[in-house]
């Protein structure tokens, strides 16, 4: 008994020096897929700007549905279509948009993070990262659905590294299909939320 | 005991730290590779490195001071996130001390653009002066660390800097962390 009293307080402490390292909303490379180089983009666009940006509902990791037209003319919506959870430069993006949380709503923006995930993937994932301000949605089933309707559905299931910028009336200002191995500049997307005002 | 083993396994992985570099970064010994950055556009920062005012682009080892510590970090790691409070409170007491004349501090963007850079700054108060390298030019040449990463440099006028001391993962406490450097660097 003491001998485990011992063990336990050992183990207690070593857990408590490490804390800093792993478990503050850090998630380790080594938990992260490495799928290599990957063909930079695999899909053909549906939507082109000055169109009005196709409405669609989605289960989020927080309970509920969150739809495109709740925002309307409410604020801009910044659609940001990753690859898939626990890979590399997805879970560098999204952390990277939490620390801009201000930058986006001080020009009145919200973020949809979607995935062609299932909720439990997602929500594991954007746990092991700390968590996200912004809704996470999951366009898993019927699969890449909405991934499908804007054109960014690459063909292994996956959606395409994209950004799509839609303004408060509903209409689709800027669109990105990223090279899928590289994380886009945010500096380039605030610029483009910049002209909307 | 049983139930214990769990606990303890967690608590050994755990000690683990920062994962292990990628690739092959700098260590102890190495000299700097040449590398070239823009002067920070603010005065202050320019100030702070010795540079003149509008100087277009100046090297690491032109900063004035004995030493100079470089944090490999980026807008997206959130290692750096997490530790960006401590490194502040290190720059803070490396001025306390009276060693800013002796030692400096620059952050290095790996991946990050000039406005990523200027997120990461807002966010944190971030008083030392931090560089953009978007096309992960100077990462590479730092042998592609993970991030956070640490790099003490000693600087000798001319000569290529020197690497004295270098550190991956979060920094701990801040003054532990400014000791070693101390230690490391021959500095009082």
């Amino acid at each position: 008994m003491r001998h485990s009293s011992r063990l336990l307080t050992l183990a207690g402490g070593l857990l408590v020096l490490a804390l800093p390292a792993w478990l503050w909303a850090a998630l380790p490379r080594e938990e992260i897929y490495q799928p290599g180089q990957l063909k930079p983009v695999d899909s053909q666009l549906k939507v082109a700007v000055g169109q009005v940006a196709p409405d669609f509902s989605l289960p989020a990791v927080s309970g509920g549905r969150v739809s495109l037209s709740q925002y309307r003319g409410k604020k801009n919506v910044v659609l940001s279509f990753v690859p898939a959870a626990w890979t590399p430069v997805c879970s560098e993006q999204w952390p990277g948009y939490n620390l801009a949380r201000e930058e986006f709503e001080e020009r009145g923006t919200i973020v949809l993070g979607i995935t062609t995930d299932n909720l439990p993937t997602l929500f594991a994932w954007t746990r092991a990262m700390g968590g996200v301000w912004f809704p996470v949605l999951s366009d898993f089933w019927p699969h890449g659905a909405v991934a499908g309707q804007y054109g960014v559905l690459r063909g292994d299931g996956t959606s395409e590294r994209a950004l799509l910028l839609i303004d408060k009336a509903g209409v689709l200002r800027y669109i990105a299909v990223q090279d899928i191995n590289i994380r886009p500049d945010l500096g380039v997307l605030m610029g483009e939320i910049d002209k909307l005002r | 005991m049983k139930k214990l083993l769990p606990l303890l396994l967690l608590a050994i992985m755990c000690l683990g730290g920062a994962p292990p570099a990628a690739a092959s970064p700098l260590k102890e010994g190495d000299s700097l590779p040449a590398l070239k950055f823009a002067a920070p556009a603010q005065a202050a920062q320019a100030r702070y490195l010795g540079l003149a005012i509008g100087q277009g682009q100046f090297s690491l080892g032109q900063v004035k001071a004995s030493h100079l510590l470089v944090e490999v970090f980026s807008m997206y790691c959130t290692f750096c996130q997490v530790d960006a409070p401590q490194v502040n409170q290190l720059h803070e007491l490396i001025k306390q001390q009276d060693l800013e004349g002796k030692l400096k501090m620059v952050g290095l963007g790996a991946g990050n653009s000039e406005y990523e850079v200027g997120v990461y700054r807002k966010k944190f108060n971030v008083a030392f002066p931090l560089l953009p390298d978007a096309d992960f030019s100077a990462h590479k040449a730092l042998g592609q660390p993970r991030t956070p990463f640490f790099v003490l440099l000693k600087l000798s006028g001319q000569e290529a800097p020197q690497v004295l001391y270098t550190h991956l993962g979060s920094i701990g406490q801040a003054q532990d962390f400014l000791a070693t450097l101390k230690q490391k660097a021959g500095l009082k």
